[in-house]
């Protein structure tokens, strides 16, 4: 609901991340536009003020109510500073001028790291897309004189379409096992490793095609296969791998919002069964799964079942400093029915002149001490980069998918940020 | 060109409070020591601990960036109320604290939050939930002498307090009563 005077509620799935959100599990997902050409800071910075100007609804801190949490215009500064910290680090308001996002850079990447709670990530993408449009016209004034003076169109609209889109009488389903949970050591001192493997779009979408299905369950698969192959086979666990994999709702309701409007869906692959002991088995299993969840009907039953827990007059009228301990119990148990995340943002659309100015996209999920590895992709142009975001200190899981891939015949290559080096090596 | 750069491992240096920690606990120590060595009539080293840990508070909360000055307000009220009465008890009850000491609070408080308003009358949605719980806070004196007299023996500070509380408090929702309203409403939407 949109409120007069500069405030705003937050959205259904909104205001489940500042109550569950710690240093430790900081719900922030990054988005990298990797540049050809090195940042400059106060274009950047020139250039993410005019953005603010015209998505303001991102331009607002966080404040704590009675019994929810609500966003408040912030009249402060925005900070951009290089790039020193791991990606998608708890955001500190008290370090960051209370804004929820961070934009910093290096060498050529500008960074947007965004706490969860502001939005998803199809709007994070037209966020980052609006801060490169912006800062490539303002760092090449002569050639964007007129796309300078005339903005494009933007949706500022903040309506939490979960409210508008519900079905009251929806009985939702859930599924009752626990799922198997990564094991390993840690990383130290909070570290986070990061692969990115590039995968060539036209060899991968012909392979999938190949199989019958599509890129997202094609990725899905391998993960699937990857974790079982590396990490499940040998502990012998018993519990299926449940993949949680993110939906934007927008492509099944009719919706403008800036705000979160996104569900998912989890592929339980019960590892137990012998047809799925072989990666075509897998592939089998995850089109259908695919198939059966990704309905309007399914979809909705999701949605509708986390709007209703939401709109529960007895949880809205529990206190704020009761529901944190409530919900951060209640959260670390939810995030055990799930092995890991993968989230396929699909293709990064670049309107043709700002293109050549563009080498890749990047998205990052962060990932936490149940869910250990997070997995995220999105394309542009011709590559598709698919990331594993780990606080562990082994990548058996990043080189088994890595394999797994060569195997099918599919170009890839690997980047990270050094904290494990090896694998790039090998 | 790497994508990202090398993070430095550096656990952050805690060095200066580490130091302050050891020397509050040491001040402590000594006292006690030096207390029990030297006088029995009052435990007056439990009044350098309750100073220590209301400058602990006052200092971490302080530390804290873009703390509202309402809130800082509100924490003094408290955190100052609570050590006179400590003190009160410390030395012998004789009430000190609740009949004068804490009404003087009170109606600093009230005034610091008066000249908040009237300073920064456009930003007064800021300070206006604080300034509800003061008022409410600042009533509780006169609550109790209503309550019980037997707690408070000499309620002519209490009552001027009240009044000044409550002067302050109309005060404000004349001047900024839609303000109020408005971030009621924001504060406890549900």
């Amino acid at each position: 609901m949109q409120n007069s005077n500069n405030w705003r509620r937050l959205d259904n799935s909104a205001k489940i991340f500042p109550i569950a959100s710690s240093k430790k599990y900081s719900s922030v997902f990054r988005l990298s536009a990797v540049l050809k050409e090195e940042i400059n800071a106060s274009v950047l910075k020139e250039a993410v003020n005019l953005v603010l100007k015209h998505l303001p609804s991102f331009k607002v801190k966080l404040k704590k109510g009675a019994f929810w949490y609500y966003f408040e215009d912030n009249s402060k500064e925005i900070i951009i500073e290089e790039e020193k910290d791991y990606p998608c680090k708890y955001i500190d308001p008290n370090t960051n001028n209370d804004y929820l996002f961070k934009v910093t850079y290096w060498n050529n990447k500008i960074n947007l790291d965004i706490f969860h709670s502001l939005t998803d990530g199809n709007s994070g993408v037209i966020f980052l897309r609006e801060i490169v449009y912006t800062y490539i016209e303002l760092a090449h004034k002569d050639r964007f004189t007129k796309a300078l003076r005339t903005k494009r169109k933007l949706s500022n609209n903040t309506e939490d379409d979960y409210l508008k889109n519900y079905d009251k009488k929806s009985k939702g389903t859930r599924g009752s096992k626990k799922a198997y949970i990564l094991k390993g050591k840690k990383l130290p001192l909070a570290a986070i490793g990061v692969i990115h493997i590039n995968i060539n779009l036209e060899e991968l979408k012909n392979k999938a095609k190949e199989k019958g299905v599509t890129i997202t369950q094609y990725l899905t698969a391998a993960l699937i296969y990857s974790i079982y192959n590396s990490k499940y086979k040998n502990k012998n666990g018993g519990r299926p791998i449940k993949v949680c994999i993110p939906v934007d709702l927008r492509k099944y309701f009719k919706s403008e919002t800036v705000s979160n409007f996104f569900s998912y869906i989890t592929v339980a692959a019960d590892m137990k069964l012998k047809m799925l002991q072989n990666f075509e088995g897998i592939l089998k299993f995850v089109k259908s799964e695919f198939e059966r969840l990704l309905t309007k009907e399914e979809i909705s039953k999701t949605m509708s079942a986390n709007v209703k827990l939401g709109n529960n007059p007895f949880i809205k009228i529990i206190p704020l400093f009761l529901k944190l301990p409530i919900v951060k119990l209640s959260y670390l148990e939810i995030r055990k029915y799930t092995t890991t995340t993968f989230s396929n943002i699909g293709r990064i659309g670049i309107i043709g002149e700002y293109q050549k100015y563009i080498d890749k996209f990047l998205i990052l999920i962060a990932p936490e001490t149940v869910e250990k590895i997070k997995c995220s992709s999105c394309s542009f142009e011709n590559d598709l980069v698919f990331t594993f975001t780990s606080v562990l200190q082994d990548t058996e899981v990043e080189e088994e998918f890595c394999k797994r891939l060569k195997e099918e015949g599919i170009n890839i290559n690997i980047e990270g940020n050094g904290v494990h080096d090896f694998i790039s090596e090998g | 060109m790497t994508l990202y750069p090398k993070v430095r491992n550096i656990e952050k240096s805690h060095l200066t409070i580490k130091l302050m920690i050891f020397i509050s606990l040491l001040t402590m120590i000594i006292c006690s020591i030096v207390n029990i060595c030297t006088s029995t009539k009052y435990l007056w080293c439990l009044i350098v601990g309750a100073g220590i840990i209301y400058s602990w508070i006052t200092v971490i909360y302080s530390l804290k960036r873009n703390i509202n000055i309402g809130s800082n307000v509100m924490l003094q009220l408290v955190a100052t109320s609570i050590l006179v009465i400590c003190i009160d008890f410390i030395i012998g009850y004789t009430g000190w604290a609740i009949n004068y000491a804490i009404p003087i609070i009170i109606v600093i408080a009230n005034i610091t939050i008066l000249v908040l308003t009237i300073v920064s009358i456009n930003k007064y949605y800021k300070y206006a939930i604080y300034h509800l719980i003061i008022f409410i806070l600042s009533m509780v004196p006169m609550v109790i002498y209503i309550a019980s007299n037997e707690i408070i023996i000499k309620p002519i500070f209490t009552i001027i307090s009240s009044i000044v509380a409550l002067f302050t408090f109309i005060l404000s929702l004349i001047l900024c009563g839609k303000s109020i309203i408005e971030e009621l409403d924001r504060r406890l939407h549900m």
